[in-house]
């Protein structure tokens, strides 16, 4: 039974973690970042009430991870969205101010697939390894890799307006 | 532009993606000072509708078993209105044997009303 102690710490983490946290929610539901605060929500509370239990092993941010990415792949299938379609004509920003280039990758990343996507996120943006990444997403490290070279080879193609890509 | 080039790019623009998720994260102290059941209400709705549903299926399930139960006066077509009372009664005994086991989040979930609900639990 978890302690107050215990309880205290588990939030002291989240506390930590929170603006990465954020930034990994609004990964994971890119086809509707408008849901991404109520996702992480949902996400801590899982956390602090105990449905969803750290157990060890994995770091606590790979477990808090992949538990928004539960919540977001739930909350996906709730509103029934399908996978996106590549948008050929994505209209990036000129990377000169930093918004506009944050924008401009945002909307890059939401052009890919979201395992790319995801796998791509994790890498880059929250500096995981591809082996921890695959572990956030539950899948084999073999396909992480694959997905992370492809999203990869995908977004570079998008930010530098190549038409040639890859579905 | 070389791979290494297009790597610095791309870092570049991941590490200004991030500066401004930091600006415009929510404040984390709001979001764990709200309630558990209130987060969604789009999960509370759901909760609501499977409990609501696992109510209904249980009251039907007793209704059958009393109407085809041997001796049940729903056998005999005088005893229509005795049949109506033993099922009432069975599902009144059933629905109290629910709400003790659940008593918060059921009587909530009976009646309707807008308070957001806890986990359900089925201890039946």
């Amino acid at each position: 039974m978890a302690t107050d102690e215990d309880a205290q710490d588990v939030r002291e983490r989240i506390v930590e973690l929170h603006t990465e946290a954020f930034g990994w929610a609004r990964a994971c539901c890119a086809d509707a970042p408008e849901r991404a605060e109520d996702i992480l929500q949902e996400a801590y509370v899982r956390v602090l009430d105990g449905r969803a239990r750290f157990a060890g092993g994995a770091s606590f941010r790979t477990f808090l991870f992949g538990v928004i990415h539960n919540v977001a792949r739930e909350e996906r299938r709730r509103r029934g969205a399908g996978p996106r379609l590549l948008d050929l004509d994505v209209d990036l920003p000129a990377a000169s101010e930093p918004d506009a280039e944050a924008e401009g990758l945002r909307r890059a990343l939401a052009a890919l697939s979201p395992r790319q996507r995801e796998v791509v996120h994790l890498v880059y943006y929250q500096g995981l390894t591809v082996d921890e990444s695959a572990r956030v997403l539950g899948i084999g490290v073999g396909s992480a890799r694959q997905h992370f070279a492809r999203g990869k080879e995908r977004l570079r193609a998008l930010l530098q307006g190549d038409p040639r890509i890859e579905t | 532009m070389t791979e290494n080039d297009s790597d610095h790019d791309l870092k570049r623009s991941f590490d200004a993606l991030r500066s401004k998720d930091r600006r415009e994260a929510p404040d984390v102290e709001r979001m764990l000072a709200v309630e558990p059941a209130a987060s969604s209400a789009r999960t509370v709705l759901s909760r609501r509708r499977v409990g609501a549903a696992a109510v209904a299926a249980a009251a039907a399930a007793t209704l059958v078993v009393a109407l085809w139960r041997p001796g049940s006066p729903a056998s005999d077509p005088r005893g229509a209105a005795g049949a109506t009372h033993e099922v009432a009664d069975a599902c009144s005994d059933l629905l109290a044997t629910i709400d003790r086991s659940n008593s918060a989040g059921l009587s909530r979930l009976l009646s309707l009303d807008d308070t957001p609900l806890p986990t359900i639990r089925f201890g039946l």
